[in-house]
């Protein structure tokens, strides 16, 4: 339980500053989300993907959930559509080692961190990213799809597994 | 069905985002258990998402530990009320025998005992079960540990029977004799990756930094850490030309010229 902790929850507590934007909200929806970690564990499921991957998707679920019951929603979609990611916003900790948040950014073109960011930190569809982005829905996948290619590129640089 | 065009279609982004109709989420589950390219292909996605979400990580604050995990204590349901039996009430009338109300007694004694039974059984399958919930998240998190150990060494094996790498050993200075290192450098690419397994664990503030001696002057080869739980081989900067490389321990990002004292390990390029 402790390990689990110490491991994971600083990728948990960055996901979710990124999604709720309050550091107190933040710690609370952590500590659910961990509670509902620690509660359903017996769901996860170890072919279907690594323990890390399940933790982030019921962390992020968490987020987006209190969002919407806070009814934030509205106010999202009319947010001042602050996509663009300064890494002053929040002190990384470099939790890759040899991946750095400012190489990921350098790499990500803009127009494909955008859409990344709406699915992965706001919880939209990719009809209401492609609604609000003005794109067809086609392009928006395909620029989730590259997004992911450039990040897989950089693991696969780094790591050579 | 052709499976490249699927991948391509973005589909599989949509499934590990978790987002997409409940139908989409069927046939992707459907075809993963068909085609193991696909499962490649999402776990290697998973792999990606993974890197998005690390490099966006961030400290919670010291205190948030404590409250976490005496949260995460009191949701394992250690503690049941017992329901006490609702008191049976006096009947006005004067207390005569009867069987209906004997057959009663009987049921009500017999089926009290057994809910004390099933209830000392639940409690104990529950406690079974926490139990084994806590093992199973302690299994799954060794066995990672464990893969990215097999993988780390596998890449160890593959750079060390890489015939176009020079194998380099690096040993331990004055000040470090008990360190050692292992690098092999690409001849033919000029990659250079390091098996720094045999160095102490570096403290947090600090980083250890590989550097390359080209024409007499060190040049910065990239920053890594070590830890004994987290093998890994690394990859390091690129050089055509180099006559020895070294590795010293700087204060955390690394620094522009090496620090000559904390030298660490040194070995020499064969000419």
């Amino acid at each position: 339980m402790t390990a689990l902790y110490d491991q994971y929850s600083a990728a948990l507590y960055g996901i979710l500053l990124r999604i709720v934007k309050d550091e107190a909200v933040a710690q609370d929806v952590l500590q659910d989300a961990f509670v509902k970690i620690w509660r359903n564990g017996a769901n996860y499921d170890s072919s279907k993907g690594t323990l890390f991957t399940w933790m982030l998707n019921v962390a992020r679920n968490t987020g987006i959930d209190y969002l919407r019951s806070k009814q934030h929603r509205a106010e999202i979609q009319t947010d001042s559509f602050d996509v663009s990611m300064s890494s002053a916003d929040y002190s990384t900790y470099d939790h890759t080692d040899t991946i750095g948040l400012r190489e990921v950014v350098a790499r990500l073109k803009p127009e494909h961190q955008t859409v990344l960011d709406l699915l992965y930190f706001k919880g939209y569809t990719h009809e209401q990213a492609a609604e609000l982005l003005g794109l067809p829905l086609g392009t928006v996948k395909t620029r989730v799809r590259a997004a992911v290619m450039v990040l897989r590129g950089m693991l696969k640089e780094k790591d050579t597994q | 069905m052709n499976i490249q065009e699927y991948i391509d279609s973005g589909a599989l982004e949509t499934y590990a985002l978790g987002l997409g109709t409940e139908a989409e989420r069927r046939e992707t589950e459907r075809l993963l258990a068909i085609y193991p390219e696909l499962e490649q292909e999402l776990q290697a996605i998973h792999a990606g998402l993974e890197v998005y979400a690390s490099v966006h990580a961030v400290e919670p604050p010291a205190a948030m530990r404590d409250t976490v995990l005496s949260a995460m204590q009191a949701a394992v349901p250690t503690q049941h009320e017992v329901i006490e039996p609702t008191k049976v009430r006096q009947l006005s009338s004067a207390p005569r025998f009867s069987y209906g109300l004997a057959a009663a007694w009987a049921l009500f004694i017999v089926s009290f005992g057994a809910a004390i039974f099933f209830y000392g059984k639940w409690q104990s399958a529950e406690e079974g079960y926490q139990g084994l919930l806590a093992e199973k998240i302690q299994l799954a998190e060794q066995y990672e540990v464990a893969r990215a150990g097999y993988n780390a060494l596998a890449d160890l094996n593959t750079a060390l029977n890489n015939a176009e790498n020079q194998i380099i050993r690096l040993g331990g200075t004055a000040a470090s004799p008990e360190s050692s290192a292992v690098l092999a450098w690409n001849t033919t690419t000029g990659a250079v990756k390091l098996w720094a397994q045999a160095m102490p664990a570096n403290a947090t503030d600090k980083q250890y930094q590989l550097w390359a001696i080209v024409d007499g002057k060190p040049v910065d080869a990239g920053v890594f850490d070590v830890q004994p739980e987290a093998m890994t081989m690394l990859d390091m900067k690129t050089f055509a030309s180099a006559q020895a490389f070294a590795v010293t321990l700087e204060p955390r990002g690394g620094s522009i010229n090496p620090t000559m004292s904390a030298m660490v390990v040194i070995g020499e390029v064969r000419s």
